[in-house]
């Protein structure tokens, strides 16, 4: 018997497709509404679980603690502010007293300053002797400075002088600080 | 010869009935499919954003009560006490009393004689002497004494109250003059962020201070 001419039997294979295909239909919907359900479960579990409305509300709680030391920690900012500036004002300021001390220790008993300027950068000493080599000292040790790097960078010698009148030296000098 | 196809409503419900089976657990998938895009997807999505604002928070939270603990620790009188010393060695006005209190101390302990009390104020106005961006009264003095009194005097005016920088001398034989600038530092307007609060002194800011108190 030939299959062409088998009607009855194509119809059954056709049936029996359908079938199939209805039976995966429902399958998937029915897997379908499953994950639907599962995972609008698991969402709204998840996010029901989650801390955040108690985070917000303890971090409400804190501010509301924290605002009642604002006062106190507007003074902190304040002394802060404040003693950060001295300190730096502090560091920064040239010691004057500290540099004239080192300069006036190297300058020799009988030399005598008429003049003596220091400001942040510089100093100009015009010094007066009737000893030249006491003069020369104090050059010496002037010089050392520069050499040890104590105080001064480099020192010029602007003039030197005799005064045959009185017999005395007069020397005039400029330094550059370090 | 135009055939006319009349699709009204007996015809959906025949081919409705026809195909029922195919149509319901169809329209079922497209349904959840449509749920799952348009709703689960986008949920899940905000989840994730709610774990990272959690996260946030916590480190929020966890910073907030850091700052709390600290403020609570702070002693107050002690942090008043550091402001009163700070707030004088850098007043938050131009303090022309405490100036001239700090030049005459300074005068009166190391022996030098303030030349008829003629020391001369530089520009007092806004454009005074802005040495370094800090805001600063000038004030040229001159003393008369001799070296060692002078060195004395500059060591005092160093300690004194407000703070002062002497920017240069000048010696001539007895009489000396000294350009100096006192300082002072109005109030910064103060915006506190409770997220991010001044931290304690540093022990050498602490050092600092306890080291300016022996200085009044």
């Amino acid at each position: 018997m030939s299959e062409g001419i088998n009607l009855l039997l194509d119809k059954n294979k056709n049936a029996h497709k359908n079938k199939e295909i209805i039976k995966a239909l429902r399958i998937t919907s029915v897997i379908s509404l499953f994950l639907v359900a599962f995972f609008s479960i698991l969402v709204f579990l998840l996010k029901l679980q989650s801390p955040l409305t108690n985070l917000q509300n303890e971090e409400q709680d804190t501010l509301s603690k924290i605002s009642v030391l604002h006062p106190k920690a507007a003074r902190l900012f304040l002394a802060s502010d404040r003693i950060k500036n001295i300190s730096e004002i502090i560091s920064r300021r040239p010691d004057f007293e500290k540099r004239i001390a080192i300069i006036l220790k190297a300058i020799p008993n009988d030399v005598s300053l008429s003049t003596f300027n220091i400001d942040n950068k510089n100093v100009s000493i015009v010094a007066t002797s009737s000893s030249l080599s006491s003069i020369g000292q104090m050059l010496d040790n002037l010089v050392a400075m520069v050499g040890s790097k104590e105080l001064f960078n480099k020192i010029n010698l602007q003039g030197l002088t005799v005064d045959g009148a009185n017999g005395s030296y007069r020397i005039s000098i400029e330094a550059i600080l370090l | 010869m135009n055939k006319k196809f009349n699709f009204d409503q007996s015809t959906i419900r025949i081919l409705y009935y026809r195909n029922k089976e195919y149509i319901i657990p169809s329209a079922i998938i497209l349904i959840c499919l449509i749920l799952f895009i348009k709703f689960i997807i986008p949920q899940g999505q905000e989840l994730f954003l709610i774990k990272e604002k959690e996260k946030e928070t916590q480190t929020r939270v966890e910073n907030l009560k850091k700052n709390l603990n600290f403020l609570s620790s702070v002693d107050s009188s002690d942090l008043d006490s550091k402001l009163e010393i700070a707030s004088n060695a850098l007043p938050p006005k131009k303090d022309f009393a405490g100036i001239i209190n700090a030049i005459s101390d300074g005068a009166i302990n190391s022996g030098v004689a303030l030349d008829d009390f003629g020391f001369t104020v530089g520009e007092l106005s806004t454009k005074s002497a802005k040495l370094n961006t800090q805001p600063s009264i000038q004030i040229n003095l001159s003393v008369k004494s001799d070296k060692d009194r002078v060195r004395l005097f500059l060591k005092k005016l160093a300690k004194a109250f407000p703070l002062s920088e002497v920017t240069s001398v000048q010696m001539n034989n007895n009489l000396t003059t000294m350009v100096t600038v006192f300082y002072y530092k109005p109030f910064p307007p103060i915006e506190i962020d409770d997220y991010a609060l001044p931290g304690n002194l540093s022990a050498k800011e602490t050092k600092l201070i306890n080291e300016m108190s022996s200085w009044e």
